[in-house]
């Protein structure tokens, strides 16, 4: 997979090479539970992302996956079962440093509505701590076409250009996990073949989450269906065809 | 099912802790002398004070739990906090009571913002926010954590309500049990007695009704438990 | 430790530069305390001497609550738009959010101090400037120790149902000791006392800023995980 790394917009010419394929983690996930008081989000869920590689995640709504990128993104606590990076335990003390390593990239953009592009930007670069910040920020903007806009306060832009300025945001500090958890709501056409191409750029772990089959399907590695907080069925992607899926789909998530 | 029923009966501990209520309302009631000035009405006291004990106590007792819970993060220790705040607030509802029953004869006023009552008073505020916050939390994923540092921030405050209230009335004249010699000062060796007897008894009271609410908590678990197991081996019959 | 301060400096930057585009808290919080000035001399409908009395008891009322609407408004937009998990996301010290939080709650409830201080001096004809450098130490001290309880528990009552409902009935018994120690000296101080007549209270204030404070800050961490 490195020979196609190098296509990639997601990695600069300045950090690919600290970057690469090779320092990408794999993801596993052992005997994962979740409970909200009586409601079970997840339960007992194994789960492997090899390095480097990318796992489309679907299910119905409320089948847990969301809770299970919370999980990896330390943003939630899981009631009992372990994630590790490269073997590393994740869920058992709160790394700082975790946030370094995960890009994160929601239908929510986490961007402040009255703060320019720019702005917001810069403040989530600081608190990254991203070196040589103003020319990272640059390169990204240009690379999602946003750098015509810098200096507008976001409340002004679409939804699809807040995606693209979110999708700038989560690589800001270029990660080697993504996480992404509906990316597609909201992106018009360019901003969707955008994100195919940093999604196709392969020098990172990715986990996505999503309804969308088709889109899914196609630009995964495996895919993984959830339902009502099991894992329910698990494959290679190449080894299905998209109404085979569809059908397995619906097999196993009603 | 039995197993059910057995944990439910009552218990050898439930015994000794109606004797001692028995004991403990015939020397407080009968057997201590009757107070010079205030006359019977002052042998509520016995019971006032027990019970300002136990609600102070069980607040702390929220508290240590509380940083257990947070700690080890253990339902069990969750359950303890909620059990000591309930049986707590039930007892220091008596104090609400019990104050201005013997304030009226006594100070001639229902209520007056002595630094004992207002004290009280504050505590059962935070109680009633721990509450509050127990119920109308239910259905936040973090309530557990929340009542915790709830508990955490009232305990570390009851040193401070009790500073802020001594200084806002300065110390009370009327106060028997509380004077600047230290507890019990001004009381005779009788009434002493009683009121320790009557403190005793409550502790094991409070220790009877929380090991009664921890053993429902317990069962509303396993019943939860159940219903979970039942749902997921027919899926869809049982709520959604 | 730097760090945390530098991570905390940056939240704060944010917030002020966010605040300074909409202006909502401040000018929430002055309208809400000028109100509150005007609706208890209503309330009292009293002489010069009575007003006097039961200012410094009024400015503490309508700051208190002043403080909640900051503290509130100091998450729930976050919350409501996402931007929370952002910073959660990020590779710092949770109790960093805390304290830049905390620190933009102060400078707000400072400004909205400063600007009504001076309205309820001139309504209630009283003499402030002789206790200026004593009310400043008493107002700091105070509004911190209250604003930290305040921010913590605003980061609570943003996760319930009745959010709105919730701060207060969380914040205020806990916070008494404060609210009553700040009404002390500030009445002691307008009745000219000095600092002895207050030492006690002092002490209460200081030693429940510090620590509160450090308990907020070491439980915040816990209160944004799920």
């Amino acid at each position: 997979m490195g020979d196609r790394s190098a296509a990639g917009v997601a990695g600069t010419p300045a950090t690919s090479g600290a970057h690469g394929v090779a320092s990408a983690p794999g993801i596993s996930v052992r005997q994962l539970t979740k409970t909200y008081g009586r409601f079970r989000a997840l339960h007992r869920v194994d789960l492997e992302v090899a390095p480097g590689s990318f796992l489309a995640l679907f299910g119905p709504n409320g089948a847990g996956k969301s809770t299970l990128l919370g999980i990896i993104a330390g943003l939630v606590r899981p009631s009992r079962g372990q994630v590790f990076l490269d073997g590393e335990e994740i869920t058992k003390d709160r790394d700082e440093n975790l946030g370094k390593r995960i890009g994160a990239l929601s239908y929510q953009t986490y961007l402040y509505d009255e703060l320019t592009v720019l702005e917001n930007l810069r403040f989530y670069g600081r608190l990254f701590g991203v070196e040589d910040r103003e020319e990272r920020i640059e390169s990204l903007l240009s690379t999602v076409g946003m750098e015509s806009r810098s200096g507008s306060p976001v409340r002004t832009l679409s939804r699809g250009m807040r995606q693209r300025v979110a999708l700038a945001r989560a690589l800001l500090h270029d990660p080697d996990i993504l996480l992404l958890d509906e990316p597609y709501s909201g992106l018009d056409q360019d901003a969707m073949v955008m994100l195919k191409t940093v999604l196709t750029a392969r020098n990172k772990t990715i986990l996505l989450v999503t309804h969308d089959l088709v889109r899914g399907l196609e630009s995964a590695d495996r895919v993984a269906i959830l339902n009502r907080g099991r894992l329910v069925f698990e494959a290679e992607a190449r080894e299905l065809s998209a109404s085979d899926f569809e059908q397995t789909y619906r097999d196993h998530a009603v | 099912m039995a197993g059910l029923a057995t944990r439910l009966r009552i218990t050898p501990f439930g015994l000794i802790c109606l004797v001692g209520l028995v004991a403990s309302l015939y020397l407080s009631l009968i057997w201590a002398p009757r107070e010079r000035v205030m006359g019977d009405v002052q042998r509520i006291m016995y019971f006032h004070v027990a019970s300002a004990w136990i609600a102070e106590f069980a607040f702390v007792l929220v508290g240590v739990s509380s940083v257990i819970y947070l700690w080890l993060r253990e339902r069990r220790w969750d359950i303890v906090a909620y059990s000591a705040a309930e049986v707590g607030f039930v007892f220091c509802c008596f104090v609400m009571i019990t104050g201005p029953i013997w304030g009226k004869p006594v100070w001639g006023t229902w209520w007056t913002w002595d630094p004992r009552l207002t004290f009280s008073m504050i505590l059962w505020l935070i109680y009633v926010a721990y509450l509050m916050l127990r119920v109308y939390g239910d259905d936040m994923p973090q309530v557990k954590t929340f009542l915790a540092v709830l508990g955490i921030l009232g305990t570390i405050d009851i040193p401070f309500i009790h500073f802020a209230t001594m200084w806002w009335r300065g110390l009370h004249p009327d106060s028997l049990v509380m004077t600047e010699e230290g507890l019990g000062a001004g009381m005779e060796v009788d009434m002493r007695i009683a009121l320790a007897v009557s403190a005793v008894v409550f502790t094991l009271l409070f220790f009877y009704l929380m090991q009664r609410r921890m053993a429902l908590e317990r069962l509303r678990d396993e019943a939860e438990d159940l219903r979970e197991r039942v749902e997921h081996r027919h899926p869809g019959t049982v709520g959604a | 430790m730097r760090s945390m301060l530098a991570q905390s400096w940056q939240i704060y930057r944010k917030d002020m530069l966010v605040e300074f585009r909409t202006r909502e808290r401040v000018v929430t919080m002055f309208v809400f305390s000028l109100i509150v000035v005007i609706i208890f001399n209503f309330a009292f409908n009293a002489g010069a001497d009575v007003l006097q009395r039961v200012a410094p008891g009024m400015i503490w009322v309508a700051f208190a609550f002043a403080g909640m609407l900051s503290a509130s408004r100091s998450f729930s937009p976050e919350k409501d738009r996402g931007t929370f998990d952002g910073l959660l996301l990020a590779p710092i010290d949770r109790g960093s959010i805390f304290l830049g939080k905390l620190l933009g709650n102060v400078t707000l409830i400072g400004l909205v101090q400063l600007a009504v201080l001076p309205l309820f001096v001139l309504f209630f004809n009283m003499t402030i400037l002789p206790y200026l450098s004593k009310l400043l130490v008493i107002f700091f001290l105070g509004t911190v120790g209250f604003t930290s309880v305040a921010t913590l528990f605003a980061a609570v009552a943003v996760n319930t149902r009745m959010r709105d409902v919730m701060l207060p009935v969380l914040l205020l018994p806990v916070a008494s000791p404060v609210l009553i120690a700040l009404v002390e000296t500030t009445r002691t101080t307008f009745e000219g006392g000095d600092w002895q007549d207050m030492t006690n209270w002092i002490r209460l204030l200081s030693v429940f800023t510090v620590v509160f404070l450090v308990a907020s800050v070491m439980l915040f961490e816990y209160i944004v995980e799920e």
